[in-house]
């Protein structure tokens, strides 16, 4: 994060002070670069995040469906298993 | 490398997924996050060793950063210590008693050693952790007492380091903490009492050498657990011995209560740990004097300034201490040395009034009305700026209008900040004051307990809660919950919030040094002040940053006048980048060392003001002041979560100790008791609430894995959490059920009795019928619980499914245990549970098809067949019930039940199911009063026209085929079978001659003849329990033809009615020939239209020249015909009168029958008797005249009838002849009634033109 090799050789930056100022300003700008990355990674859980949070909900909607209509072929079934049995003497 | 990369595409990619990543669902519940990523730490992750990398600090504060380093580790391996002591729970409890012999008592101590070793060595790292404690705290406390002591000395002055006093502090707080612990776990020092014995008895099975270094530890393990507040007194025996302590320590104790009064605190155990360290840092003060050392006041020292000490003291004399446990912080300062040479009420409430005002000032029941105005407005506030954060044009505004927008943001978020931070510390303060202070035996029994059989924690928490504390508990969490989920919107929009935040930080970083201290650095380098100037221009080296274009101003530059006039609020980019967590503790330090009232420079002489201008002073306090959340706004989501944290809530270590168990059941833990108050409450503003005390377990659960990592914990909340889920569920889905089933009973009820006013009707009702505070719940998908999601609507649903089946049986079953007048009760209860399903479906759109519901309810899965457990039932009923067993009286239309006779005996049904909860029939008890009261007024006339309209909705076209079918049949057994056998009978016994007799012997003489005549057929044991019965059935079954005839043509009738007016085409078939014409085709030629046609034909209601009594008895009358041969006993229609005295033909038989029927009554076994119109009803003639009528003998009948030969003698002479016997005119009245009947059905064959034997292959 800290690089004192960048430091020095900018156009004041003559005495030290000068030198570990402009060092400084690179650090700012470095941060700045580290920082974007760090966001990334940050905005990166938060989409995985949400998606997985919309995901289920989607799913969980599409697996009640789904549930609600394996009732209704259960029951057809049963309605049509009466039909293949022998009538009742 | 940072120009080749720009990340804003990728974000822009990322947004421009054609994914919708908006909730499905209305959130309830507090943010979850299954990936957790931290990029800022809670630590200086470098141990502050970059401070070298900056400009003349890497000799400045060297000392204090290391010290700051050393205590922070101490700090973070005291919290963990207190971790591993507060969740310890006794192993020796555990262990077998030794027994059996030597080697074997030897041998089990052996293993209890072995078991132990590992808890007991764990726990030995306190005795280290004590050692090393101590003697960095008292270093750290030595650097600065040397400091305070050269000053006094009048050597060189150095401005101390606030930070490391304030570390100082909180390591103090460490061991406070790590002592009260220690000291409650009783259970250490018995495990080590075990491991003790078990040692000294197996000692020669260990190695030596480990013999003897455990013998050594043991030595100094010993006193150690034996001892109470052995930490504490140990610092304070070592810190006293420090030259200039007081000095120190009294500093100490000022910053707390001045940190307090600033509230430079965002967390709550940040506030209590301050309050907690400010009195135990007085302790420390605190000295009785020896001969070696002065005795030192703590309360009288120059440093303290008892009365702001007494400001928070008094508001707070109980303090959360960790997990469950207290402080007790007026006791600690009483049992003080010098405590005495001070008026106690000081620092605590004396008086009943204060004391009185202490306990209001906890109670969270009066703070919640403040909370609830504060979030409201907070989260209409949050809301306008995270619309604001969303625009997109956010990114493109100008660069000060986007620096405004940022700090605004800012604000608002440190305002979430207070706002969660007085919510949840009203909350912890509140249970720990639950907890210092127990119920008295009065209030437990008031709350249904006992106090005898009650335990420590009931005492304090079940029976300590009112309901109004409860209900305040539940808001206060919902709230808390509530803000945290609104703050992470802004958190969760991370790219656009993080940048502003740290946009924000950055600008009032850079403002504070370009502007607020670009002049006074101009002064001081420009008028040399030796003092400041050295430390201004390494500030403004520090951390300045700089535009592109603009040179980097050193001091040369900074003298000239270009600099003075200039305007420096451009001299630096808008970034977004905080400081570095080093560069920001370097700011804040030398800011803070520039601004110390004891700087030389900062004092002003009578010739010269102060190096640094008053305004400038104000400006950097105020950045001081603003700098201190900082941190906490860099680590936004971390510090949302430690605010929102409520895992104190279910933590019960100490009182699981303090009550010698090894748990407590569900019924006494916090959560549950939150929950179950809700339930409590039924429909009512807390209902959606229901899930926030359940965020207890999810945050308690986090500290289990994270905080504690103890699995054992994580097992038990799991536990918990599934036991009171499913309870939850349970109940849930109850009181669900019941709300929707007594909103569609009262819908209902309303529309039957017209009653009006929810007044009517009982509390639930009127609960019922207001607002639906379970909509919100009903909203919910999913729930998150301990990091999983569970699918809370499908669970709702599948209850709500197996209720409706349960209600839908029970009415069936009902139906099935009693006769046919109670068909009216399972109308209602299906229209009920219809209504209900249609209300519940709006909500639970998953939820079953009401008809596939019925189907399985009522068994009639069958293809095609009808049968159903209803129709059975009514089969059954009407067969075995309702025509042999009623009369039929025609003046009322109504089926009665007469007396109960041998040959009449109700058929043999299941028992009356029985009522588990109220809201499996109407819902509340009262509405079910209320349906069966409607329902005993409409049944006790008998079975008629509605009984049979309802019957008809039950059943259904199918039901309605299925029953007339059977009953079809039914009546042709009656006639082809058990009457013609009467018929037979009665032929057999007909007197051989019936010759009428003539007019001269008057009335009473008639009368007489044929009662002789018929003497023998009337002593015809089977006359009334076979002949009579027999054609009782017959009429019966005719009556309720005819009634369910006219509940049809009534039901097609209101069919009819919804249907277009004559000639017009169904607008089915108005929609096919617009389809079949777009799509080119004439409506004759298209498939589509011919479908139409059809399925609105099949679907149609019946003709109305239809009826179901023809067919039936165009059924009856070919049985009949087969039969015809014995009944008309060869008197065909076309012969002649001639053998009218000597024939058997059906009329004669029918004739005695009626003569009879109006003169022998059933004579009972004890010797009563009862007549045949009341027992019988009016069926009986109608089934006559339904045969006559059949047989073509109708007029035969009329012509030599014996009754209407008798009516005749008797009308003809009553003019003339004297006043008739009583018999005689009971005779002719009971006849009249009959004939009346028999003409009215006579005269409806007619007019429907029923079939005869002879005619019926015509319907055919």
């Amino acid at each position: 994060m800290f690089s004192k090799n960048k430091a020095g050789g900018g156009k004041v930056g003559a005495n030290s002070e000068g030198s570990a100022t402009r060092t400084v300003q690179k650090d700012w700008e470095q941060r700045d670069f580290t920082q974007t990355l760090q966001l990334g990674l940050s905005q990166l859980t938060l989409f995985l995040n949400q998606f997985d949070a919309t995901t289920r909900g989607r799913l969980s909607e599409l697996n009640s469906k789904l549930a609600k209509l394996e009732r209704r072929l259960e029951l057809v079934e049963a309605t049509l298993f009466t039909v293949d049995q022998e009538p009742a003497q | 490398m940072t120009e080749s990369f720009d990340a804003s595409h990728v974000f822009s990619q990322m947004a421009a997924l054609p994914i919708c990543l908006d909730e499905v669902q209305a959130s309830l519940q507090g943010p979850t996050q299954r990936l957790h990523y931290e990029a800022v730490g809670e630590r200086n992750p470098v141990g502050f060793a970059d401070r070298n990398g900056f400009e003349g600090y890497s000799l400045q504060f060297a000392d204090e950063t290391k010290g700051l380093v050393e205590l922070d580790a101490l700090a973070e391996r005291g919290g963990e210590l207190a971790s591993l002591v507060y969740t310890y729970r006794s192993v020796a409890k555990a262990l077998p008693p030794t027994s059996g012999d030597e080697a074997n008592k030897r041998k089990m101590y052996s293993a209890s050693f072995e078991v132990l070793e590992p808890h007991i060595n764990r726990i030995k790292a306190l005795l280290f952790f004590k050692v090393d404690g101590i003697q960095k705290f008292c270093t750290n406390l030595h650097l600065l007492a040397r400091n305070v002591v050269s000053s006094v000395k009048g050597k060189e002055k150095e401005i101390p380091c606030e930070a490391l006093y304030m570390q100082l502090l909180y390591t103090l707080d460490v061991f406070v903490v790590l002592d009260s612990i220690k000291d409650a776990k009783a259970c250490i020092n018995n495990d080590f009492a075990f491991y003790k014995r078990a040692f000294q008895l197996c000692a020669k099975d260990v190695e030596k050498s480990k013999a003897e270094q455990i013998t050594n530890e043991m030595k100094d393990l010993q006193p150690f657990w034996g001892l109470r507040q052995v930490l504490l007194n140990d610092l304070k025996r070592e810190v006293q011995a420090i030259p200039g302590f007081d000095e120190v320590v009294a500093t100490m104790a000022s910053l707390a209560i001045d940190y307090l009064d600033n509230e430079w605190y965002v967390l709550p155990s940040e506030k209590h740990r301050l309050i907690r360290a400010s009195a135990y840092a007085l302790w420390l003060l605190d000295t009785h004097g020896s001969d070696r050392e002065p005795k030192i006041n703590a309360f009288k020292h120059k440093k303290i300034a008892l009365k702001n000490f007494g400001r928070w003291l008094k508001r707070y004399p109980i303090v959360p201490l960790y997990g469950d446990m207290h402080a007790n912080l007026q006791q600690l300062l009483g049992a003080m040395p010098n405590f005495a040479t001070i008026s106690a009420s000081e620092l605590f409430p004396a008086n009943a009034r204060e004391q009185a005002k202490n306990v209001a000032q906890y109670d969270v029941v009066q703070a919640l009305p403040v909370f609830r105005k504060q979030a409201a407005s907070y989260i209409a506030e949050l809301s306008a700026n995270d619309h604001c954060c969303k625009a997109p044009f956010i990114g493109s505004l100008p660069r000060d209008e986007r620096t405004a927008f940022a700090q605004r943001l800012v604000d608002t978020v440190l305002k979430g900040f207070r706002l969660m931070l007085s919510v949840n510390s009203v909350m912890m303060e509140f249970i720990s004051f639950k907890f210092s202070k127990p119920a008295s035996d009065e209030l437990i029994a008031r709350r249904g307990g006992s106090a005898s059989s009650a335990t420590d924690y009931e005492k304090v928490l079940r029976y300590n809660l009112g309901s109004q504390e409860k209900t305040a508990l539940v808001e206060c969490l919902a709230l808390l919950k509530g803000v945290h989920t609104a703050m992470s919107t802004i958190a969760g929009r991370l790219r656009e919030s993080e940048l502003l935040v740290r946009r924000a930080i950055h600008e009032a970083t850079q403002y504070f040094i370009h502007t607020v201290m670009g002049p006074p650095t101009r002064k001081a380098v420009k008028y040399d002040k030796k003092l400041i100037r050295h430390q201004l221009m390494q500030l403004r080296n520090m951390c300045a940053d700089w535009s592109d274009g603009v040179a980097i101003m050193d001091e040369d530059r900074i003298k000239s006048k270009q600099f003075k006039g200039s305007d420096h609020t451009k001299d630096y980019p808008a970034r977004s980048v905080a400081p570095s967590p080093t560069q920001l503790w370097l700011i804040r330090a030398t800011v803070q060392a520039l601004c110390d009232e004891r700087a030389p420079h900062m004092k002003a002489t009578l010739l010269q003001d102060p190096d640094l201008p008053k305004e400038t002073v104000k400006d950097m306090k105020d950045f001081l002041h603003k700098s201190a959340s900082y941190p906490y706004l860099l680590r936004l989501p971390a510090t949302l979560s430690s605010l929102a944290d409520v895992s104190y809530m279910w933590m019960r270590e100490y009182h699981l100790e303090l009550c010698m168990r090894v748990q407590f059941p569900v019924s006494m833990s916090l959560p549950a008791i939150l929950i179950e108050h809700i339930q409590s409450q039924g429909n009512s503003v807390l209902m959606p609430l229901l899930f926030s005390p359940m965020e207890t377990y999810n945050d308690a659960s986090a500290s289990a894995l994270r905080v504690h990592r103890q699995q054992f914990l994580f097992t038990e909340i799991e536990a918990e959490l599934n036991l009171i889920f499913d309870n939850v569920l349970f109940n849930l889905s109850d009181q669900i059920f019941k709300h929707f089933k007594t909103r569609a009973a009262v819908a209902l009820l309303q529309q039957h009795s017209n009653a009006d006013g929810e007044n009517a009707y009982d509390p639930e009702v009127r609960q019922a019928t207001g607002k639906n505070f379970f909509a919100p719940l009903l909203g919910l998908r999913r729930v998150h619980l301990l990091g999983r999601s569970v699918h809370f609507a499908r669970l709702l649903t599948q209850r709500m499914n197996a209720k409706l089946h349960d209600s839908l049986d029970l009415a069936i079953r009902r139906f099935e245990a009693r006769d046919l007048g109670h068909v009216l009760e399972l109308q209602r209860m299906l229209r009920v549970c219809r209504l209900t399903h249609e209300l519940l479906s709006e909500w639970l759109p998953d939820i079953d098809p009401f008809d596939q519901l019925m189907t399985y309810a009522n068994a009639s899965v069958t293809f095609l067949s009808f049968s159903s457990r209803i129709l059975e039932h009514a089969k059954e009923t009407i067969k075995l019930d309702l025509l042999p067993n009623y009369a039929y009286r025609a003046n009322g239309h109504t089926f009665q039940r007469p007396m109960k006779m041998p040959f009449t005996t109700e058929p043999e049904r299941d028992a009356l199911p029985r009522l588990r909860q109220h809201h499996m029939l109407f819902g509340t008890k009262q509405l079910n009063a209320e349906f069966q009261f409607a329902h005993a007024r409409q049944t006790q006339s008998g079975v008629g026209p509605i009984h049979v309209e309802a019957l008809l909705e039950v059943l259904g076209e199918g039901g309605l085929n299925g029953l007339l079918a059977d009953l079809r049949a039914h009546v042709g057994d009656l006639i082809e079978f058990d009457i013609t056998g009467y018929v037979a009978a009665v032929q057999e016994a007909l007197p051989p001659n019936s010759k009428l007799p003539g007019y001269e012997y008057g009335a009473s003489g008639c009368y007489l003849y044929f009662d002789a005549k018929l003497k023998d057929l009337a002593g015809y044991e089977e006359l009334h329990s076979g002949v009579v019965h027999n054609f009782r059935r017959l009429g019966n079954a005719v009556v309720l033809l005819q009634m369910l005839d006219a509940a049809v043509q009534a039901q097609a009738t209101s069919t009819l009615l919804h249907l277009p007016s004559y000639g017009g085409d169904h607008s089915v078939v108005k929609a096919a020939s617009m389809v079949a014409g777009a799509h080119g085709e004439s409506p004759e030629d298209s498939d589509t239209v011919e479908m139409a046609r059809q399925v609105t034909s099949l679907c149609s209601p019946l003709a109305s020249n239809a009826s179901i009594l023809l067919r039936s008895l165009v059924d009856a009358a070919t049985v009949m015909a087969r039969v015809k041969g014995t009944w008309l006993a060869g008197d065909s229609p076309q012969s002649d009168l001639s053998a009218a005295d000597t024939t058997k033909a059906f009329y004669k038989v029918w004739s005695a029958v009626q003569f009879l029927f109006c003169t022998v009554p059933l004579e009972m076994t004890n010797g009563q008797t009862l007549d045949n119109v009341v027992l019988f009803g009016d069926g009986v003639p109608l089934a006559g005249a339904l045969c006559l009528h059949f047989l073509g003998q109708r007029h035969r009948f009329e012509l030599f009838d014996f009754a209407q030969h008798v009516l005749a003698v008797f009308s003809s002479s009553e003019g003339t002849s004297q006043q008739a016997d009583t018999t005689l005119r009971e005779f002719i009245g009971r006849y009249m009634t009959l004939k009346a009947i028999t003409e009215r059905a006579h005269a409806m064959f007619d007019t429907s033109h029923m079939p005869t034997c002879f005619n019926v292959w015509r319907y055919t």
